[in-house]
């Protein structure tokens, strides 16, 4: 009787498939390794792509004038989420917000320049104390001492005695004919010396402080 | 030959682009005849201060400043008297520097009847010119009684000329009058 145990060609058939077994996992421990390494570099490709287009994003915001403040808004808040940790993208950040900041505060003055533009347009046309009423003050006072006051008292309104003054004659197809462009200082004594008021606001440009820079004038 | 012949191709561009520049409208031509006249008034009142012996000096000296800003360069002021024939002329701010000066205690000067008696016409250059007519009462009266009194027909050649200028960084397009010599052509004792 044949022991199973010694028996030569069972013993070869257990070796060999031991050794099928080691090579099959020897295999597949391999290539685990290798989808890992493949898994890691597709993770860093991908996290370098994202950075690449947070940083174009960014850009985008310093650089495009095409895009409001909201939009740029959101694009920043888009990258702030992606919590990426790289010095260039954190300096372009940072740079993005202050731009952002700057942008507001533009837009906030330029709100209120026109609110102050209204206003004075308002003024000039019905106000307490209107241009047209300083001009027909001057134009009417009674010495050459009252209008010289009045007009220095107007003179508070604008930016300086050279504000140009700018006399619309007549109006066609939307283009405006002028008279020979003057200055604030000039217009005043020019009304002093005429004792005449024939124009009237037509429209009034402001400077940062408030003050008119550019005057424009038509007949009534 | 040849230069007879550029003369003749120069002629006939020059005559093509005049004939290309587009004419104004009435709209147009109105407002600028009546910034002509308004500029004469203006002048009108000028002398008035100026001559005015209320006026003070340094108000009269600026006022001349802004009436020489109506002329043209080199323009002349015509002067008579019913004491003389002679016609003198003056350069404008001279006669405004003389009228300043003259030798009364009180000076009127009031211009009347202004009206164009030569229309303002495109020329080839493409300025307007015309002419138009003042009648000046002038009084000159002294303390002690004396009076003297004229009345002068002017002619005021009157130039308007489209220009442009740059005001906060857009181009403006005006109409600028300019006064030329204005020229004596009748005076006579007022009635």
């Amino acid at each position: 009787m044949i022991n199973a145990n010694t028996n030569p060609l069972r013993a070869l058939s257990k070796i060999f498939f031991f050794l099928m077994l080691a090579v099959a996992l020897s295999a597949g421990f391999t290539s685990c390794k290798s989808k890992k390494k493949l898994a890691q570099q597709e993770a860093a490709e991908a996290q370098a792509r994202k950075l690449a287009k947070a940083k174009a994003d960014l850009e985008s915001i310093l650089t495009d004038d095409s895009q409001t403040i909201s939009e740029k808004e959101a694009i920043l808040s888009a990258v702030k989420s992606l919590d990426i940790s790289d010095p260039e993208l954190d300096s372009l950040i940072a740079r993005a917000e202050r731009h952002i900041s700057d942008l507001k505060a533009k837009a906030e003055e330029e709100r209120l320049a026109r609110e102050r533009e209204e206003r004075m347009k308002t003024d000039a046309v019905m106000g307490s104390k209107t241009l047209d009423e300083y001009f027909s003050s001057i134009a009417n006072a009674p010495s050459i001492d009252q209008a010289n006051k009045l007009i220095y008292e107007a003179m508070d309104q604008f930016s300086g005695p050279d504000t140009p003054v700018l006399i619309i004659i007549s109006q066609y197809d939307g283009q405006k004919d002028y008279d020979r462009p003057t200055t604030i200082s000039k217009y005043l004594n020019y009304l002093k010396d005429q004792k005449k008021s024939v124009n009237k606001v037509e429209n009034v440009v402001l400077d940062s402080s408030g003050k008119i820079k550019e005057l424009e004038l038509i007949k009534k | 030959m040849k230069k007879l012949l550029s003369i003749t191709i120069f002629l006939v561009m020059a005559t093509m682009a005049y004939a290309q520049q587009p004419d104004i409208s009435p709209e147009r031509k109105r407002a600028i005849d009546s910034l002509a006249m308004e500029k004469v008034k203006d002048l009108s009142r000028y002398i008035s201060i100026i001559g005015s012996k209320d006026t003070p000096f340094s108000e009269a000296n600026r006022v001349i400043d802004r009436a020489m800003e109506l002329f043209s360069d080199g323009a002349q002021m015509g002067v008579s008297s019913l004491n003389t024939k002679e016609v003198k002329y003056y350069g404008v701010r001279k006669y405004f520097e003389r009228l300043m000066a003259l030798n009364y205690d009180q000076v009127t000067i009031e211009w009347f009847n202004i009206h164009y008696i030569s229309d303002l016409v495109r020329q080839p250059d493409g300025k307007y010119v015309g002419v138009i007519t003042i009648y000046q009462k002038f009084t000159g009266i002294n303390d002690d009684g004396m009076k003297y009194v004229d009345i002068t027909k002017k002619d005021i050649t009157v130039y308007v000329e489209r220009k442009e200028t740059q005001i906060g960084g857009r181009i403006i397009g005006f109409w600028d009058v300019l006064l030329g010599d204005i020229r004596v052509t009748e005076t006579r004792p007022a009635n």
